[in-house]
């Protein structure tokens, strides 16, 4: 709604400006008086609410912050009480009991996983995106997430291939614990949404001055007017929703900031019912 | 036996840490805050002191910059505990003189002690540097 006064009014300047010449040759110097001063008005609203609206997003970065420091301690203080206790610190448990708190810690790691997200989320928007940058094998950091993975492909019958490249690969400069977090998002997204005993197929190459990385499913796919907005924050596309409502949004927004942090490019090929493809190229430097 | 200062403000966290730490062999001692943990290092002079980065009312950089200050203190080696997503802390405290660091939801208590012990076998058997 701000957007949109803001909008009519920066046009209404606009035309004004345009049209003043004519104003004077036709109206009053009375009249054009106050439409200077009307005119100057309007020019201290527009600014005005620019710097406003740049405070509210940085207080926003500061919540978010916050709020992640915030859970972090206690959720800290719960991963050490469950290794403690699976441990046997506190005393000898059970087969039974293990298992539930074995469960349990699994939780607790996903909420820490998802509070390191939402921090790097105020990072990324703050430009304090700070890359750790070496030498990497990028075969075999999309192997190792393939590895972590392996169960659940199992599990759900999936057809699954890596086409390696024929010939050695470059090690190129990433942050690897990034590009990792961005190939296991991808990973974990084509595993979800498609069905038991469906096809994925990932695919590393070289071309031209890049490495281009590929994930194709057979799964539920994009609706074609949704398609552009899969990478936004916190969107989450209504064929994912059905299958998985509780979602949070965040896994394509983060591949597209981490691939964009390196200056490579990614994009999807989608068709409902069929499946998805997504691309992503890193340069190789 | 080797003694441990642990500095954290989070008593769960600091009584955590104490009973794994003390059930590996290590006598410890405790300190809530910045002021505190000075004291006790100047005192105690403990073999180790695990720092947590955000105290109540003097940071861990300020205890930090005093240990490595202070000629008695500068050599006992700090291990920094820091929280999720503090890398700038992390690599400041890193290059003010900290030995090592521990991101706490990353780290297990187990993984604590190893590092812990690593660092004790590495200043008894220093590994003479390749010029």
């Amino acid at each position: 709604m701000k957007h949109k006064i803001i909008f009519l009014v920066s046009a209404f300047l606009f035309i004004s400006i345009v049209l003043e010449p004519w104003i004077i040759l036709i109206f009053q110097p009375v009249t054009i008086y106050l439409f200077n001063i009307l005119a100057l008005l309007v020019f201290i609203l527009i600014v005005t609410s620019l710097i406003q609206k740049n405070k509210e997003e940085r207080n926003k970065k500061e919540v978010i912050s916050l709020i992640a420091h915030q859970l972090s301690a206690p959720l800290s203080s719960i991963k050490w009480t469950l290794e403690m206790i699976l441990n046997n610190d506190f005393g000898k448990i059970t087969e039974e009991q293990g298992e539930i708190f074995k469960v349990t810690r699994k939780k607790n790691d996903h909420l820490i996983y998802l509070v390191e997200n939402l921090l790097d989320t105020a990072r990324i928007e703050n430009g304090k995106y700070i890359l750790n940058e070496n030498p990497s094998n990028i075969k075999n950091i999309i192997a190792s997430t393939i590895d972590f993975y392996q169960d659940e492909i199992n599990k759900k019958k999936i057809n699954f291939k890596f086409d390696e490249p024929e010939n050695e690969l470059p090690k190129i400069r990433v942050d690897k614990q990034k590009i990792e977090l961005a190939v296991q998002n991808l990973l974990d997204n084509a595993i979800k949404y498609t069905p038991v005993g469906g096809n994925i197929t990932v695919s590393l190459k070289r071309h031209c001055k890049n490495l281009e990385f590929k994930i194709q499913d057979s799964g539920i796919g994009i609706e074609k007017r949704q398609e552009k907005k899969v990478f936004n924050k916190f969107f989450r596309g209504s064929n994912a929703i059905k299958k998985d409502p509780m979602g949070h949004g965040l896994g394509l927004f983060f591949v597209k900031n981490i691939i964009e942090a390196h200056k490579g490019h990614v994009w999807l090929e989608s068709k409902e019912n069929e499946g998805t493809s997504f691309y992503f190229t890193l340069p190789i430097r | 036996m080797k003694n441990i200062l642990i500095v954290e403000d989070d008593s769960f966290l600091r009584d955590l840490i104490s009973k794994k730490l003390s059930s590996a062999g290590f006598s410890i001692s405790e300190a809530v805050d910045g002021e505190s943990a000075i004291v006790k290092i100047k005192e105690a002079k403990p073999d180790l002191v695990l720092l947590d980065l955000l105290l109540p009312t003097m940071d861990g950089f300020e205890v930090l910059s005093k240990i490595k200050e202070d000629t008695i203190t500068s050599a006992i080696p700090v291990i920094i505990l820091s929280n999720l997503g503090q890398k700038e802390e992390v690599d400041k405290g890193i290059s003010m003189g900290a030995t090592d660091y521990l991101i706490k939801a990353q780290f297990t208590p187990e993984e604590i002690v190893a590092k812990v012990k690593e660092i004790f076998e590495k200043k008894a058997n220093p590994v003479p540097e390749k010029k």
